[in-house]
């Protein structure tokens, strides 16, 4: 199921709030089993088979920590329950994401038949999987406890609000949430607003403007102007934006109404002045886990220069591969590897005695160019699509001014939408007056909710338009 | 208090409109879409297993949600106010609705003309074709700027050229140059009884026989609140709703129409089906529900006619009633069976083909003609 669907919205989610506030507060297990039951009801709906996989890791990584506990001064058996954790974690990404891909190239590299069973990818796997070892690698550095209470962690793994795409939530951040929590009117509030806040971008935003950018792909690069590709990939450099720290904003949004403090997701990643901020403001719990899990372990930034650059290079190699299992999705994490490697070496203090305006631009024009490689799906594609932004085709044609004059005012929108003046101006009121802001945006929200409404109420829309024939 | 106002109203909404969607469940029949709403699926391990249990809920349940169209219409007015000029699948020009034709594949015209030119290379009776534009081509000045529309003109031409042993009868310029009468409908993608009444005369002039005059004919407004197909896609109260125009000559003599629609054959003394005027489909108050063929004999003295058509000779049948006997009307869309089954082409005096170019350039069943 996803959020910004009818189902969810006028069936799921009002009987999982009635369920769950049902349950007397201090009946924390029982809260929790309610959760877990609408989680995996959530889950199911999208994977009524891949359920499975996410109950079975759930199992293994939940006895993992059992035995970790168990076996308190051995260090032994403690390594060996956190070796098959990771490992039937990894295990299951790479059979599901990554099999078809390695299987493919082997046979083409090597001239095989190996057999690839062409597994489809359980929604949220990269999610869940990230989070689930989450759990384990930090009771073996003993920087949590142990959860020994089955619904509580199957409630952490499963949890519908985030298990689909993120943001990716480590036990330590909900250890304490899960044993005892309050939801106060304000903070159900504050994730009632933050919820309509993500579905009106997803729904308004993202999905008006992935139109232009869907268009313009099916319609190929081969005579594409440079005019309409640029408003191309700027729609896709929005719609990216919009789509996923939309559907984040909804995840922590409901996360509040149940009573959980998720960690950010985004920070405005379109503002900053280099690649390395854009990636600290950019899909955050992703950085942040890598970083506490790889790129520290393997000695971060405390270490010979040519030691540093080789973390970095890991880093963003596995970040690319994260992200797909394909050629361009590698290229893609490389190309940020090389660019915060260089930021790093020199081109960091290049910049800083530059006027921002040069950080900004050189930081945006990376990430779309980077955006190209991400979404045009092959590697020939994404060169055809270079030349056309580079004016292979021509500037500009009729298509172009179609283009601008059906999404420019979607376009215009969004990129406001994409720096922080609402939420300053927001603040401001709030600032001045509770009351005025309580009276402004009641309204507001209220009208924005029934017209995400009506969008979703259009994707059914479907009259038969050739009755008379 | 006041801080509760918005999840008050957040919860209230999310309880509210699966309420009022129980309470008030609409129709079996969504007239709006012209077919039926979605049913309640039932939950079994192999409707779970395969996910049609989940696919069929979603739409039933999209089907049944409250306030439906109103959400839907006020969504496709904020995406005109946008600046969308494409809103519903249509072309809004605030002054009417039209079709959305572009990028057609030419392998299906190729494939068509092909089925026309092989029909006629088998028979001696004279074979006719009309291709009709349909707004989009007629009121393309009238069309949002930078709209991107395929020269339907064009089209026509491209496909007239291919045709042999069969007369191509332009009917484009007649239809242009009338462009200020009512000759297509607003919110449907039909041409009116008078764009057809256009293309009749167009027709006579070809096939040489003498068109009844415009002046002779008494034209009936039988309805007035016509929103048709196109109307049914974006929604849009503002355009002003269509008429339905019947023309009758004085003294007509009684008609008989036969429908053969496999088992049930229906019989009717009118071209004009008045029940459909109070339906939402009112355009098929022209010759009914939709049918394989019709037999119709005219009360007129003539020869014969076979029609091979679409929907738009629906309006267009009422006029050449007076110059044939009999006609017959067939949509091989509807039907199966060998044509020789059906009818022989040598049996008639002409053959005509009437397509409008969106149809045309889609599968119409022609192919089954070879």
């Amino acid at each position: 199921m996803v959020f910004s669907d009818n189902v969810f919205l006028f069936g799921f989610l009002p009987l999982a709030l009635l369920l769950y506030f049902a349950v007397p507060r201090k009946f924390v297990t029982v809260r929790n089993s309610v959760l877990l039951a609408s989680s995996i009801v959530f889950y199911a709906w999208g994977e009524p088979f891949y359920v499975l996989v996410m109950l079975g890791s759930t199992c293994i990584d939940y006895f993992a920590g059992l035995i970790m506990n168990r076996f308190d001064d051995k260090p032994t058996a403690r390594k060996a329950a956190l070796a098959l954790s990771i490992v039937i974690n990894l295990s299951l990404l790479g059979l599901f994401k990554y099999g078809s891909f390695v299987v493919t190239n082997l046979n083409e590299l090597l001239g095989t038949n190996f057999f690839d069973p062409e597994l489809p990818l359980p929604i949220g796997i990269s999610f869940y999987t990230f989070q689930s070892m989450s759990y384990t690698i930090d009771l073996y550095k003993r920087h949590i406890k142990v959860q020994k209470n089955p619904f509580h962690f199957a409630a952490f793994v499963t949890l519908f609000p985030q298990v689909v795409a993120g943001p990716i939530v480590r036990y330590s951040d909900v250890a304490a949430e899960l044993e005892s929590r309050t939801v106060t009117a304000e903070m159900f509030g504050e994730g009632v607003t933050l919820f309509v806040r993500g579905l009106c971008k997803k729904v308004l935003i993202a999905n008006n403007i992935g139109s232009l950018w869907s268009g313009v792909k099916a319609g190929g690069f081969a005579d594409l102007t440079a005019g309409s590709a640029w408003l191309g990939i700027v729609a896709f450099t929005l719609q990216i934006y919009f789509d996923f720290s939309g559907y984040s904003d909804m995840a922590i949004g409901l996360g509040k109404m149940f009573g959980f403090h998720f960690p950010k997701n985004f920070d405005y990643p379109y503002l900053s002045k280099s690649v390395s901020e854009f990636w600290r403001r950019w899909h955050m719990t992703l950085g942040a886990w890598f970083k506490s899990y790889v790129y520290f372990p393997l000695g971060g930034s405390r270490c010979s220069t040519l030691k540093c650059v080789r973390n970095l290079a890991v880093v963003w190699l596995l970040t690319g591969i994260w992200h797909g299992a394909a050629w361009n999705f590698i290229l893609w994490g490389c190309f940020y590897g090389l660019l915060i490697i260089a930021e790093k070496l020199f081109l960091g203090k290049t910049l800083g005695k530059l006027p921002p305006a040069v950080g900004h631009i050189y930081t945006m024009f990376a990430v779309i160019m980077g955006w190209v490689l991400f979404d045009t799906g092959t590697l020939p594609n994404a060169a055809a699509c270079y030349a056309a932004l580079f004016g292979a085709n021509g500037g500009y044609d009729t298509h172009t001014l179609y283009l601008l004059s059906n999404y420019g005012a979607v376009l215009l929108v969004a990129v406001l939408f994409a720096t922080p003046l609402w939420q300053k101006l927001c603040d401001v009121i709030k600032h001045r007056s509770d009351k005025a802001y309580t009276v402004i945006s009641f309204p507001v929200l209220t009208a924005m909710f029934l017209l995400c409404a009506a969008y979703l109420a259009d994707a059914t829309y479907n009259p038969f338009l050739y009755f008379n024939f | 208090m006041l801080k509760k106002l918005t999840p008050a109203a957040f919860v209230a909404l999310l309880f509210i409109i699966p309420t009022l969607s129980f309470v008030f469940m609409p129709d079996e029949f969504l007239e709006n879409e012209n077919r039926y709403r979605g049913q309640l699926p039932k939950l079994t391990l192999s409707s779970y297993k395969d996910e049609t249990f989940m696919t069929r809920f979603t739409k039933w349940y999209g089907d049944i949600l409250f306030g439906r169209t109103e959400l839907i219409r006020f969504k496709n007015s904020v995406e005109r106010f946008s600046g969308k000029t494409e809103t519903g699948g249509v072309f809004d020009t605030g002054e009417r609705l039209a079709q959305i034709w572009r990028d057609p594949d030419m392998r299906f015209a190729d494939k068509n003309i092909d089925a026309v030119n092989t029909f006629a290379a088998q028979t001696s009776t004279p074979v006719y074709v009309i291709l009709a534009p349909t707004s989009q081509e007629i009121y393309k000045d009238e069309l949002p700027k930078h709209a991107e529309v395929t020269s339907q003109l064009d089209y026509i031409d491209y496909c007239y050229d291919k045709l042999s042993g069969a007369t191509a009868v332009g009917v484009a310029d007649t239809l242009l140059a009338s462009k200020q009468d009512y000759i297509y409908y607003r919110t449907d993608h039909h041409w009116t009884s008078l764009g057809a009444y256009l293309a009749y005369r167009d027709f006579a002039q070809q096939a040489g026989f003498v068109p009844t005059p415009i002046e002779q004919l008494n034209a009936e407004t039988a309805a007035r609140d016509f929103r048709g197909t196109l109307y049914s896609k974006n929604l849009d109260t503002s355009i002003e709703p269509d008429e339905i125009d019947f023309y009758f000559a004085d003294n007509e003599p009684p008609l008989s129409l036969a429908a053969k629609d496999g088992d049930t054959n229906a019989t009717a003394d009118s071209l004009y089906f008045r029940e459909f005027l109070s339906e939402k489909d009112k355009y098929a108050a022209f010759l009914g529900q939709n049918a394989p063929l019709l037999e119709i004999d005219t009360g007129y003295t003539g020869g014969k006619l076979l029609l091979i058509k679409d929907s738009y000779a629906n309006a267009f049948v009422p006029f050449v009633t007076r110059n044939f006997s009999h006609i017959t009307v067939a949509d091989p869309r509807y039907f199966n069976l060998d044509y020789r089954l059906l009818f022989n082409p040598d049996d008639y005096d002409a053959v005509l083909f009437l397509y409008n170019v969106v149809s045309f350039s889609d599968d119409t069943g022609i192919i089954k003609l070879k």
